[in-house]
């Protein structure tokens, strides 16, 4: 087959399985980077849009918030790559940051915004008896937040979360707009080689296909380690 | 059964002053007023709707009155009802203009007539505007700095038990007693411990020490929901239907616990359907129908002689 | 487990269907085809003035001038399908396109895919650089400038449009017979402005760009200058797909003829006037 001959030349000849390496390790690092970055980013966001205080900086940060989730949910990921990329960035002094390292800056704002209503939702979903049953004890709003209703919203959303590392997983596919090789890249510029694409493609596709199966039988397996835990 | 000759401590612990609540629309409360004293038993009843959960969540203030004021322990929860307080009402200036209108109508009054008609008035027809002068906005905050404490702070004493027990899912029994001590900074995590198995001693349930709640039956969740409300070592108990979502043989056995809490002392407010542990325990019992408290009285008198129409007819249905 | 052997089968499934899809080779239109159909396509990345570029909704530039002029003398009308420049020569190989007209550089590599008209132009690679930037400024000759960048700090990033020679020169290349930097990062971008603007924010040390390009380049965005040293030479050609030897023959004698009369000079001339 001339096009299985034509990929091990460009694949393993002239070492284009260092460049897919290379590419795998770029979707990883940013898709597990940009998820805890979200994590935390949306964590925090979502407790401060759920806030009932008056406290004026409280009031502020909300309108921000909002806007920014409405920005990052509203805008397609390829749009806020190039957006931030070549114009906020250079235009505040940060043109000099290593693309890979926007990439992963850009991916965790993206992720923040969708994880802050995933985390919102969740704790909403928690059961207002138990935050009363807190605040009733004498904790404070913050105390009863960290330590009984986000344990138990994080439970709840883990099937959730698992599902925004998959879309980041897969989305890191446009890294490319800003420069940066993700697995993706590097098997278009394998093909690139001899313009012989087929198989680079073809596994292309199943290594994604992998990957999301493996991500997402893990995440089974951590929800079901924590629901166990609750029958003891 | 309590001795009701007996003497209270005249302490009030528990202070519900011409409390008004509105959801929306809805009129919940409409002008309840309540003292629980030291060492009382007050059982609350009253059909569905009546306004007696809403009450008992007011005075921990997990429901926040529309008017009114709640104090413990002499300290104030809610902010200042200016309606209450003459004093503050004196330095507003609507009060002033009636002073003078009133003065000019019926000159041969009194000053101390002439206040007390013009202080009537303006509470009938709740004349006080949003703006009433620097001195009486003065006179509000002197008196809510010098009254006022965090409702954080004064939830510590009062321990609160749920319908719905509202155990902490993703906590083993033991953290869900000492959770609140030990973030609190009452108990360091041993204290907090050792005083959690022996409550949980007490109870017989110390073998559920590291089990979740949601492998329990619904009758050991609620004597823990009580005990992890003992745990603070609280001054007073509020109850909100303890027992209605049990299933009815588990329901003996959280009486009973309280029944031996009310022995030991401890001051309890209690809304519940249970009669007969409002005539075994109750050192007082109030009816509500319609967000207003309609009569109160000694267990005794209050089913023999029940004055109240409605709750005639209540009693005539529930015993 | 099950569901990754169904995983497998479908892949073997796909194996096999893109093998039978090679295997009989892509539905190509020859010259009959195009003539009787009426429009010949011709596949462009237009983001590479003056060879190729959109002003506002029209195509513009040298290799678009051609275009119209191998349609119009075929009679036929003139559809352009314009897409990234690494897909250009794919899009002429799998029988998508019946013309490639992208700046398209001849190399061995690309001979392998598809055919190539003779050449119309020559082109050579420039340098483009920050503005201010005088890394470069005192070099006359193209081994200053190579000594200058093999010298560069190891990492140094440098972009290129993405598939194109510049970027090759860059990186290395058997088929275009470039030994490449191992010192410099080859950052490949989506187009030549964007591969511009890398350098002009201060990420990338330079870019390599075709030098007409170049110059147009530096015309519109400030900020960057180029380098006007021939990095190395090589020449355009018109992509066709090999089973289409009938149009190759028709382009070779329109390319010839348009030599000859002086009007592939003129038509540069102009589009690099400014």
């Amino acid at each position: 087959m001339v096009i299985w001959q034509m990929f091990v030349d460009s694949f393993i000849t002239q070492g284009g399985y260092k460049e897919a390496l290379k590419g795998l390790a770029v979707t990883l690092v940013t898709a597990i980077s940009a998820l805890i970055i979200g994590i935390i980013l949306g964590t925090t966001i979502a407790f401060i849009l759920l806030s009932k205080s008056n406290n004026p900086l409280v009031k502020t940060l909300k309108i921000f918030f909002k806007g920014y989730v409405a920005f990052f949910r509203g805008t397609p990921i390829a749009v806020q790559l190039l957006f931030i990329y070549f114009v906020i960035f250079p235009a505040i002094g940060l043109g000099l940051l290593k693309a890979e390292i926007v990439g992963i800056i850009i991916f965790g704002l993206n992720s923040g915004a969708y994880v802050s209503e995933i985390m919102r939702g969740g704790i909403l979903s928690v059961d207002k008896g138990q935050t009363e049953a807190g605040r009733a004890l004498g904790l404070s709003s913050v105390q009863t937040m960290l330590k009984i209703i986000i344990p138990q919203a994080v439970k709840n959303v883990i099937p959730t979360i698992g599902n925004e590392f998959v879309s980041l997983l897969k989305e890191t596919s446009v890294l490319s707009f800003i420069g940066v090789m993700d697995l993706t890249k590097a098997f278009r510029e394998i093909g690139g080689g001899n313009y012989e694409y087929t198989i680079p493609y073809l596994i292309l596709a199943l290594a994604y296909l992998i990957l999301v199966y493996i991500v997402t039988n893990i995440v089974k397996n951590i929800e079901r380690r924590m629901r166990a835990s609750d029958r003891q | 059964m309590i001795d009701n000759n007996q003497t209270f401590n005249n302490e009030i612990l528990v202070k519900v002053n011409n409390v008004y609540k509105d959801f929306g629309k809805v009129k919940v409360l409409k002008g309840v007023s309540c003292n629980i004293k030291k060492g009382e038993k007050v059982v609350i009843i009253g059909p569905s709707g009546s306004g007696k959960s809403t009450m008992l969540r007011c005075m921990n203030l997990l429901e926040t009155p529309t008017y009114g004021e709640i104090w413990f322990e002499d300290k104030l929860l809610t902010p200042v009802d200016p309606y209450l307080h003459f004093d503050i009402i004196r330095q507003s200036n609507t009060y002033k203009q009636l002073i003078v209108n009133e003065k000019d109508k019926n000159p041969d009054l009194t000053d101390e007539q002439l206040d007390e008609q013009v202080i009537a008035l303006i509470k009938k027809d709740d004349l006080l505007k949003k703006r009433e002068g620097k001195e009486f906005k003065l006179a509000e905050k002197k008196f809510y700095n010098e009254n006022y404490l965090d409702v954080n702070l004064t939830r510590r004493k009062m321990g609160m038990v749920f319908q719905h027990f509202n155990l902490f899912n993703n906590l083993n029994v033991l953290d869900n007693l000492t959770l609140a001590p030990v973030q609190l900074k009452l108990k360091t995590k041993e204290q907090a411990e050792e005083k959690a198995m022996e409550l949980l001693c007490r109870i017989g349930l110390e073998d559920k020490a590291k089990v979740y709640p949601s492998t329990l039956s619904g009758g050991q969740k609620q004597r823990i929901a009580i005990i992890r409300a003992l745990a603070m070592e609280p001054d007073v108990m509020l109850f909100d239907e303890p027992t209605s979502a049990l299933d009815p043989e588990m329901v003996g056995e959280v009486l009973a616990l309280m029944k031996e809490l009310a022995d030991d002392g401890m001051t309890m407010v209690v809304v519940t359907h249970e009669m007969g542990f409002a005539k075994e325990v109750a050192s007082r019992i109030i009816f509500m129908d319609e967000g207003k408290i309609k009569e109160e009285n000694s267990p005794q008198e209050f089913f023999a002689n029940p004055k109240d129409e409605r709750l005639k007819e209540f009693l005539s249905k529930v015993l | 487990m099950k569901k990754f052997l169904t995983l497998l089968v479908t892949a073997i499934l796909a194996v096999t269907c893109a093998f039978g899809l090679v295997g009989c080779g892509a539905s190509t239109r020859d010259l009959d085809d195009i003539l009787s159909s009426g429009y010949i396509t011709v596949a462009t990345n237009a983001e590479f003035a003056p060879f190729e570029s959109k002003e506002g909704e029209t195509y513009v530039g040298i290799d678009i001038e051609i275009a119209e002029k191998i349609a119009e003398i075929l009679g036929v009308s003139l559809r352009i399908n314009n897409m990234e420049f690494e897909s250009v020569v794919t899009s002429v190989q799998k029988g998508q396109s019946d013309l490639a007209l992208a700046a398209l550089t001849i190399n061995e590599t690309r001979k392998q895919a598809i055919n190539f008209s003779d050449a119309y132009c020559g082109a050579a690679q420039y340098l483009i650089v920050k503005a201010t930037d005088t890394t470069f400024d005192a070099c006359t000759t193209k081994e200053d400038v190579e000594t200058i960048i093999a010298n560069m700090t190891n990492g140094t990033k440098a972009t290129a449009q993405a598939g194109t020679t510049g970027f090759f020169y860059i990186k290395g290349s058997e088929a275009f017979e470039f030994d490449g930097y191992s010192n410099i990062n080859a950052t490949s971008m989506n187009t030549a402005t964007d591969a511009a603007q890398d350098v002009i924010n201060g990420n990338a040390a330079f870019a390599v760009v075709d030098d007409e390009v170049a110059k147009q380049l530096v015309a519109t965005m400030s900020g960057v200058k180029a380098i006007e040293i021939a990095l190395s030479n090589e020449e355009y050609g018109i992509g066709i797909n090999k089973q289409n030897l009938a149009l190759k023959f028709v382009v070779d004698s329109i390319i010839a003829e348009m030599k000859a009369s002086g009007e592939i000079a003129e038509i540069i001339a102009r589009h690099t006037a400014e």
